[in-house]
């Protein structure tokens, strides 16, 4: 067969053992919730622990399969150690995740089994955007990704904030998404190629002194790079993040946190330090003017929030800074900070939405989730644990040693002196520093204000409490071998 | 004959009008999904255009998955503004100002 | 009329239609205007020789998301007089944004289409001598046997890929928008599959009383 091969389906054996389960799984929702005879049973604990056994499962297909670095499916896709690495963090992580927001549906009475249908298929998408080597795939799993959370982020119907965040969600991206086909076709139009490898091949030589340039090529990648920076809230496209944080259901937030970011960002190391390495040399300003923002925005954001949502969603776009820094020094140093921070930012922020999801109040007859910062004063005399925790959390994202986060910022930080970036290098430290002011005023609220009166907080669940544990075990004990983490990043990206 | 430069400046100036029709729309939310539209067939057409004149199949090929993703995008949206218009029952643009910033 | 004239017409006709869906009232002439551009791009399309393309565009975009357009317009019962409209920010931010972008692209096309100029389109109308050979005439595939070719067999991915984005749309549209009732009336066909046919009518004498 001259256009398909056994190694095709031995590529993707994760994705298509996760593809037939879904559709699986979705019958058997069908079947079982409209059958007249059962009187309509409410399965979603049901879907949801099988969905668990199927992320564990295809988990210990992608780590177990050999990684032989070939293209497959016409060069399509690609199946590398970076895909391989991003693969299995991707399914490790929303397998915790999964584990904490079984008993968020539980309390807060979402009884629709479709939502793990439709986050299963979102962690799909995320692997294909993760494995996608041209530009027609990656185009395809963007927005497969994308219809996936528009749907996630007015699936509470009845609620005012979920549909409008939802509506604004959806315009925003997919004006981003028309963006990034306009520069699509500027690119294939001019060059008549879309593979990532050929386009390396094509950009060869562009920088030289007598090149021909092609001016409109290079507008394609801008529009690509500005579509991309607004799937992950990089400013000056962050608009839509805090107001889609705060108005989504809670369990839909923490998935948008935790787990799309690592995806888009692998994708743009390959599309900015593979595919278009030379033309970046030239948009190197703007990478650095974007960090720059996303750090200023961030960090005077988060200073003014009283909400708990908004006030991750302007931290979010602070560490995203960091990480555009990471890769505006264009080296392969900067993306390996960048990459370690990706990695690291991920876990912080899995402990982080633990914590969060766990804010129950008891009101009764029911319970509901804590809105405002200032609800968890004098955590300290209701929850030691669950303050300590939050402690390690918040000072690992400030960046203070010995926590994960500090190795973060200063892998990042090296680079970008290195390359002679120093006044970038002082505006983060400048800016953590302030950033460290907010969250320590957190700290302070929860320890050492004395109130009359104190919330009652419902008790934590099992399952959240072991993700919870796992979690804090990871972030304060990693600094002993920190080169479990390095050593991941180091394989994955100069293998 | 059809040149290069008609084509490109046809989809560019249809590309304007959809943006423009996104930021200084006034009235309703519906505009904005037509607008997308829009800007997603402007962008197909310049795909089909350059697939003919540089004599290669993958641009028809992009331009039928534009299609498809265009085409379940606005049933995405669509039926998030029907959703929002049963709690609100309007869908003028100044009333949405819930969540602030 | 040669190609470029009803190119022109074609053009000019779908991007005055495009103005005029987004600055009109009524979303109901709004969603008619979307058509037209719709039907007119199509037909730049045939003029390129992309056929399938061309009705694959008016039986999607135009039988299905303009006809899901109008639907919803109806049933929304958008009102949108009495709407108070700013005129100043829009001259501004307008301008604003037509400029960067037109400057960007001018500016781009000037440099770059000086290369280009001469080489069009080979139509038929062109006066280049060009040989012909019959047998290739005939055996050329034509638009739906090329797509065809390849969309099967080297992009199957972009095949699977499409209908997954197509079930993941249909599930979401159903999951937002369906409300489920219950005690509904619907027809049980057993029930009536197994009547009595000549228990069904009976004569009632209404003057024995």
């Amino acid at each position: 067969m001259l256009f398909i091969s056994s190694y095709d389906f031995y590529a993707l054996l994760t994705e298509i053992y996760f593809l037939n389960a879904i559709c699986a799984l979705l019958i058997y929702g069908v079947i079982l919730n409209t059958s007249y005879r059962r009187g309509h049973p409410v399965i979603e604990h049901n879907v949801s622990g099988l969905s668990t056994q199927i992320l564990i499962v295809s988990l210990w297909l992608t780590v177990c399969s050999n990684i032989p670095c070939l293209t497959s499916w016409n060069s399509l896709l690609v199946h590398d150690f970076l895909s391989f690495g991003i693969k299995s963090t991707i399914l490790a992580i929303s397998l915790l995740w999964s584990l904490i927001i079984f008993s968020y549906n539980r309390l807060e009475k979402i009884n629709l089994y479709e939502y793990w249908i439709v986050s299963m298929l979102a962690i799909v998408a995320m692997l294909f955007v993760s494995c996608s080597y041209d530009l027609l795939a990656m185009y395809l799993a963007i927005e497969f990704q994308s219809i996936a959370f528009y749907i996630l982020a007015s699936f509470k119907r009845t609620s005012e904030f979920s549909t409008e965040a939802g509506l604004k969600y959806f315009v925003l991206g997919a004006f981003s998404s028309a963006l990034l086909l306009l520069g699509i076709s500027l690119l294939y139009g001019t060059t008549g190629l879309t593979n990532f490898g050929d386009l390396s091949k094509f950009f060869l030589g562009t920088t030289l002194e007598n090149a021909s340039f092609i001016n409109i090529t290079f507008f394609g990648v801008v529009l690509i790079e500005v579509a991309l920076f607004f799937k992950i809230s990089a400013a000056p496209f962050h608009m839509w993040s805090p107001d889609v944080y705060e108005g989504a259901p809670t369990n839909v937030t923490s998935f948008f946190g935790i787990l799309p970011k690592l995806a888009l960002v692998s994708l743009i190391f390959r599309f900015f330090y593979f595919c278009c390495a030379e033309v970046v040399l030239l948009l190197n300003f703007t990478l650095i003017i974007c960090a720059l923002l996303s750090m200023i925005i961030g960090t005077f954001g988060a200073l003014a929030q009283t909400k708990w949502k908004r006030f991750i969603a302007y931290s979010t776009i602070s560490h995203v800074g960091f990480i555009v820094a990471g890769f505006s020094t264009l080296e392969f140093n900067g993306a390996f900070g960048a990459l370690f921070y990706i990695l690291v930012y991920t876990l912080t922020s899995l402990a982080t939405f633990s914590i969060v999801l766990s804010f129950r109040c008891l009101a009764y007859p029911s319970t509901y989730q804590l809105r405002y910062l200032t609800d968890i004063v004098s955590l300290v005399k209701l929850n030691p644990i669950l303050a300590g925790s939050l402690v390690a959390v918040l000072f690992s994202m400030a960046g203070i040693p010995p926590f994960p986060g500090f190795f973060a910022k200063v892998f990042v930080l090296f680079s970008l002196l290195q390359e002679q970036l120093i006044g970038l290098a002082i505006m983060a430290i400048f800016l953590s520093c302030v950033s460290c002011f907010y969250y320590i005023r957190l700290i302070q609220m929860m320890y050492f204000t004395h109130t009359k009166t104190i919330l009652i907080f419902y008790p934590i669940e099992k399952t959240t409490s072991t993700i919870l544990s796992i979690t804090m075990l990871l972030l304060v004990l990693i600094f002993l071998k920190i080169d479990l983490i390095s050593n991941f990043v180091h394989c994955m990206l100069f293998l | 004959m059809i040149t290069q430069l008609y084509c490109e400046n046809y989809t560019f100036f249809l590309f304007l009008v959809g943006v423009l029709g996104i930021f200084l729309n006034q009235k309703s939310i519906i505009i904005i999904i037509m607008s997308l539209e829009i800007m997603f067939l402007s962008v197909s057409f310049n795909f089909i255009f350059f697939s003919i004149y540089l004599d290669n199949i993958v641009g028809q090929l992009f331009a039928l998955a534009i299609l498809t993703v265009a085409a379940s995008e606005s049933s995405i949206g669509l039926a998030i503004l029907v959703v929002y218009y049963r709690i609100r029952s309007t869908i003028t643009i100044e009333l949405m100002t819930l969540t602030k910033g | 009329m040669t190609s470029t004239t009803l190119f022109w017409i074609f053009s000019i006709i779908s991007l005055i239609s495009a103005c005029m869906v987004v600055s009109l009232s009524n979303a109901v002439y709004s969603v008619l205007f979307l058509i037209v551009v719709f039907c007119n791009t199509a037909s730049i399309l045939l003029l390129l020789g992309a056929e399938f393309l061309s009705f694959l565009f008016l039986i999607v975009y135009v039988g299905a998301i303009a006809v899901l357009f109008l639907f919803v317009v109806m049933m929304l019962n958008v009102k949108i007089d009495g709407v108070k409209i700013n005129y100043s920010t829009i001259f501004l931010i307008g301008i604003l944004i037509s400029l960067i972008l037109l400057i960007q692209i001018w500016t781009a096309l000037q440099l770059d289409i000086e290369a280009y100029d001469n080489i069009g389109v080979p139509l038929s109308q062109n006066n280049f001598p060009t040989i012909i050979s019959w047998i290739q005439e005939n055996e050329l595939p034509s638009n739906t046997e090329s797509i065809g070719l390849i969309l099967y067999t080297s992009y199957s991915l972009v095949f699977i890929m499409c209908a997954f984005i197509l079930l993941l749309a249909m599930i979401g549209s159903i999951v937002l928008t369906m409300n489920q009732r219950s005690g509904v009336k619907t027809q049980q066909i057993t029930l009536q599959l197994y009547r009595n046919q000549n228990k069904v009518v009976r004569f009632i004498d209404l003057r024995k009383n």
